[in-house]
């Protein structure tokens, strides 16, 4: 069946906000005016030191407010309300009436990881009667298949298969899942994640406690391997500082919350209406962030943690990065495409806040090295020619942006190792701007792809590692490990946690 | 289902959960900000109205600092120089355009009174924090906004209000961390205050130094494991450390030292060694020294906080989460020990005779009302005893010693350069001049000049050509005498006073002991 023709029959898409086209015809013009007029000005004798000093004057102001919403982040993200447990709610939840869940889990070369995911999947704590957990599989993706198909799964656990087509993207695995798939609410994990086993109940009780366009609830995500390397120490507390300072602050203000690629639960129905994953943007879970908000919905912090593997390869993290700025780009593309109709859509504050985050932040990190070798080279030279380019005010915006603005984006890095309790990397923090030089690489990686493989999706390999050896804390889960539940798969490693086995729940 | 779903109502609103007590907005703080508002604008008034709120050399001299910001040949924050901290001067920015704002000083003055309500705020705060009593903050604000010294001082463009103001936040917070120590804000804030603190005063520096052995104290007490001990430590001096860092590097991008401020050419003068004075080598002196210096400032309300201390120390055992209110009394032994060795001149009356520095005592206020308050907490008889002790004391201040810091201010009043100041304006019409500022303060802003035409040591290069040949760049030169110990002639007096050259180029036209301003002859033009 033909996914793209069926699912395009039953919602309809506000704008055309998809990247399968990187720039309309508009945008085209524009740049190539802005082009000509920036020639014509040569011409007519605007020396280059004054394009010069202006671009500084604009990258001045824009790294002041890319300040500015830092600190607003920070102090919202400290205000009551900003994220939530539903511990309250979850207390008074009517086990007989929970709404029924699905679990997609995208799935491309993971076997390595593949039995880890059966049992963290298995220790969620919901009815099994009304959760399902769908494993989408590649349909080339064959030691995949053959690792699945080797296995006894349990009751609850479906296979989609995902045709071979173009674009070879999770989003596209995910938009093809949604015509098998029939639940009230629905979530997304990668293959390497292990949710905290009340995180459905939470989101369910957040759901069931919220008006109907609050249709997705974004979970946190935190590393289990932070202190593998220097770089998952970083790594780690950069997603900690996410989803613990800018998620829950964004979210408290009601701006717009570019969700992260897992553990985002949805309305299902409220996901099919808005047009589901843009299977051509290598960052869907942002774009369907701007897209939700576009369309007048909400998005909540749920104040859970799902576990994932930090990237501790280097090139690996950079080939990541890369297509996390490439999918920013592409999203800042197709949502610019008539800003003024974005900009009624979205309302000023959530406008700006997509230029600040979707718009500024990729290519504030295409600049960074390019000021930091200006600053360097200043103060070896004390060159006449870089201080031309910084008059009075321009350079005390500088100073302020170039001191301040890095002080704050490193306390975030402080913060996020304090809020995971990894107290002895605080002080690696200190040289966040080493881990900030990768970033530089992979803006500058991604731009490029941008322009000549802008659909690429780079796979991110899982299972690396030596994993905290999974637990199974739940009676599905211990019933699953105790069968020797895997065929053809080593199980020697699988460690059933019989003392915190959880009571089966009353379904 | 999905429809169900949506018109489920919250199963708890936020109506229907029960409220704590600490939550509930504080009705005593709002009234206690509202009358210190009044009671900041009243003294101002008063204060004013008696034309002594600029009294002090430094009040003049900061505004001038402040002003050159945005009215010098060269404006611009480097302006704000290296002698002294300059968050105080960039508080007052807004307001120092307005030429009755400087020339009053009430654009500082307005940075005081804000810092003043502040510290009631954080005194108020601490106290009832300590005690859960809010009549013992109310006692503690009393032996705070009671004091006349503080009520002079928080009327003059100093920094004594700001400073305590920012010690005080930095205790509040420090004392909360300390109870509460998984709580981040805690750390974020108190470093916040304290790094503000830290670009006020060097004595800021003193209190954030020995936050980190009572922080330190204060964890190992709670047997936390090294690597969170370090942890929260960095996390809580990332911001704390802030300002002194700042400082530094500010020091040595304008002016090539990251100590140029101690050891610059015009380095703060209140670092100077001070010799000569009878305390300086001998311990009992000093430390009675600064003990008078205290009761002169404060009162009698030292004895009711020493009462209080004790007290405290018996209640608490310096558990972990009750250290922390000590740290402003780090300025004790700090100043006692510098006025030992001779770093800081202190004068005081019962011992020295003087009154020179006796202000250093008003920064143990912070404390006194803390721990004062502390002692009316312990039953409610001393609820009113010690708030009645507080007018009683204010009494007594007034009657014995009068307000000491108006005499201080009094005595640093510089009649030379004041009259020849007024006499300046009386002849100036927006003419380049060249001085040397430093030390020259009051003619300056007294003269009221235009100080975008003045060249001084802060116009860079300009200064150098200008002392080179005068007669090419200004028609006043202004130079100051040697006038008795400390006060050395100036570098223009030291240069042209007895060079013939100069001479011939320019007519002394006004002296008097203290200055000598000479203009251009005709001819040299």
């Amino acid at each position: 069946m033909n996914f793209t023709s069926t699912f395009s029959q039953r919602v309809s898409r506000p704008a055309n906000t998809s990247a399968q086209q990187q720039l309309s015809s508009g945008q085209i013009s524009f740049l190539v005016i802005a082009a000509s007029l920036l020639l014509v000005g040569l011409i007519m004798g605007i020396s280059p030191l004054t394009y010069l000093m202006v671009g500084v004057l604009l990258l001045s102001v824009l790294y002041l407010v890319q300040m500015g919403f830092n600190i607003f982040l920070l102090y919202s993200a400290s205000l009551k309300g900003a994220i939530s447990d539903y511990a309250e709610e979850v207390a008074a939840l009517d086990w007989g009436t929970l709404p029924s869940y699905a679990v997609l889990v995208p799935l491309y070369k993971e076997t390595a990881v593949l039995k880890q995911l059966v049992i963290n999947l298995s220790n969620l704590n919901y009815p099994k009667a009304r959760l399902t957990v769908y494993l989408l599989l590649e349909g080339d993706d064959t030691p995949m298949l053959e690792a699945v198909e080797a296995m006894t799964l349990p009751s609850n656990f479906r296979k989609i298969v995902v045709p071979v087509s173009h674009p070879r993207t999770k989003p596209k695995a995910l938009n093809h899942s949604l015509q098998f798939v029939e639940a009230d609410l629905c979530v997304v994990y990668d293959a390497e994640d292990r949710p905290e086993p009340d995180q459905l109940l939470k989101a369910a009780a957040g759901f069931l406690n919220s008006p109907p366009e609050m249709i997705c609830l974004q979970g946190k995500l935190h590393f289990h391997n932070p202190n593998f390397n220097w770089l998952t120490r970083f790594f780690a507390a950069e997603y900690a500082g996410w989803f613990t300072l800018v998620v829950p602050g964004l979210a408290r203000n009601g701006l717009l919350l570019l969700l992260g690629g897992t553990s985002n639960h949805f309305r299902m129905q409220a996901l099919r209406d808005i047009g589901a994953w843009d299977p051509y943007n290598v960052t869907e879970d942002a774009d369907l962030g701007v897209r939700i908000a576009r369309a007048g919905l909400k998005v909540k912090a749920l104040d859970s943690v799902t576990w994932e593997e930090a990237n501790a390869r280097p090139w690996s993290w950079v080939k990541q990065r890369s297509r996390w700025i490439k999918g920013y780009m592409q999203t800042y593309l197709a949502h610019m495409r008539n800003p003024l109709r974005l900009l009624r859509e979205l309302g000023l504050a959530r406008f700006l806040a997509f230029q600040v985050m979707v718009g500024l932040g990729p290519y504030i990190n295409m600049v960074n090295p390019l000021f930091w070798l200006l600053t360097v080279v200043y103060f070896i030279t004390r060159s006449g020619f870089i201080e031309a380019l910084y008059p009075g005010p321009v350079l005390y915006m500088a100073v302020i942006a170039a001191s301040l603005g890095n002080l704050i984006a490193i306390y975030m890095s402080l913060t996020g190792a304090m809020v995971q309790g990894e107290y002895g990397n605080i002080k690696h923090m200190l040289l966040s701007p080493v881990y900030w030089s990768m970033m530089s690489v992979a803006a500058w990686r991604a731009f490029r792809q941008l322009i000549f493989n802008p659909h690429h999706w780079e796979k991110t390999q899982h299972g690396h590692e030596p994993e905290v050896v999974p637990a199974a804390t739940s009676a599905p889960a211990l019933a699953f490990a105790a069968s020797g539940g895997w065929r053809g798969l080593d199980t020697s490693d699988v460690r059933v946690d019989k003392q915190s086995v959880a009571e089966p729940v009353a379904q | 289902m999905l429809q169900q779903l949506d018109i489920m109502p919250s199963t708890l609103s936020a109506r229907q959960r029960p409220r704590s007590l600490d939550k509930t907005p504080d009705q005593w703080l709002r009234w206690i900000l509202g009358a210190g508002i009044v009671v900041s604008i009243l003294s101002f008034i008063y204060f004013f109205q008696q034309g002594i709120t600029t009294d002090f050399y430094d009040a003049g001299a900061r505004m001038l600092i402040t002003r050159r910001v945005v009215d010098s040949p060269t404006p611009g924050l480097a302006q704000l120089g290296a002698v002294w901290l300059p968050l105080t001067h960039i508080a007052a920015l807004p307001f120092i355009g307005i030429d009755w704002m400087y020339q009053t000083g009430i654009a500082g003055s307005l940075v005081s009174m804000a810092s003043f309500v502040l510290s009631l705020y954080f005194v108020y705060r601490l106290s009832t924090l300590l005690t859960e009593k809010r009549a013992a903050g109310l006692v503690g604000v009393l032996v705070f906004v009671l004091n006349p010294n503080i009520l002079y001082m928080q009327s003059t463009p100093m920094t004594e209000l700001p400073m305590i103001a920012m010690a005080a936040g930095g205790c509040y917070y420090l004392t909360l961390a300390t109870r509460n120590p998984d709580k981040r804000r805690w750390y974020l804030w108190s470093g916040v205050y304290l790094a503000l603190g830290s670009l006020i005063r060097y004595e800021n520096w003193i209190i954030l130094f020995a936050a980190v052995p009572l922080l330190i104290y204060s964890f190992a007490r709670r047997r936390f494991a090294w690597a969170r001990l370090e942890g929260t430590l960095i996390y809580w001096g990332y911001w704390a450390f802030f300002g002194i860092a700042a400082w530094l590097a500010w020091n040595l991008l304008i002016f090539g030292d990251p100590l140029y401020f101690q050891r610059g050419e015009y380095a703060d003068p209140s670092n100077w060694v001070f010799e000569g004075s009878q305390v300086v080598g001998n311990f009992p002196m000093a430390l009675m020294t600064y003990i008078f210096a205290i009761l002169s400032t404060v009162g009698p309300m030292l004895i009711a906080a020493i009462a209080g201390i004790v007290i405290y120390l018996a209640r608490t055992r310096l558990r972990a989460d009750s250290v922390m209110p000590f740290l402003p009394l780090a300025l004790f032994p700090f100043f006692v020990l510098v006025v030992f060795v001779g770093q800081r001149p202190l004068d005081v009356p019962q011992i020295t005779g003087g009154v020179y520095n006796i202000r250093f005592g008003l920064i143990m206020s912070l404390p006194v009302a803390v721990f004062a308050a502390y002692l009316a907490s312990q039953h409610r008889f001393l609820i009113g005893t010690v708030g009645a002790a507080a007018v009683i004391s204010a009494g007594v201040l007034v009657g014995t010693l009068g307000i000491i810091t108006t005499e201080e201010a009094r005595i640093q009043v510089n009649p030379d350069q004041v009259a020849a100041g007024e006499w300046f304006a009386d002849h100036y019409h927006g003419e380049w001049m060249l001085l040397e500022s430093f030390g020259n303060d009051i003619f300056q802003h007294t003269a009221g000049i235009r100080l975008s035409h003045v060249i001084y040591e802060g116009t860079y290069q300009t200064w150098e050509l200008a002392l080179a040949e005068p007669a090419q760049w200004a028609e006043w030169v202004v130079m100051r005498p040697a006038v008795g110990q400390g006060q050395p002639a100036d570098k223009l007096w030291r240069t042209y006073h007895d060079d013939p050259g100069f001479h011939q180029d320019y007519e002394l036209t006004y002296n008097n002991p203290g200055l000598e301003i000479y203009r251009r002859r005709p001819a040299s033009q």
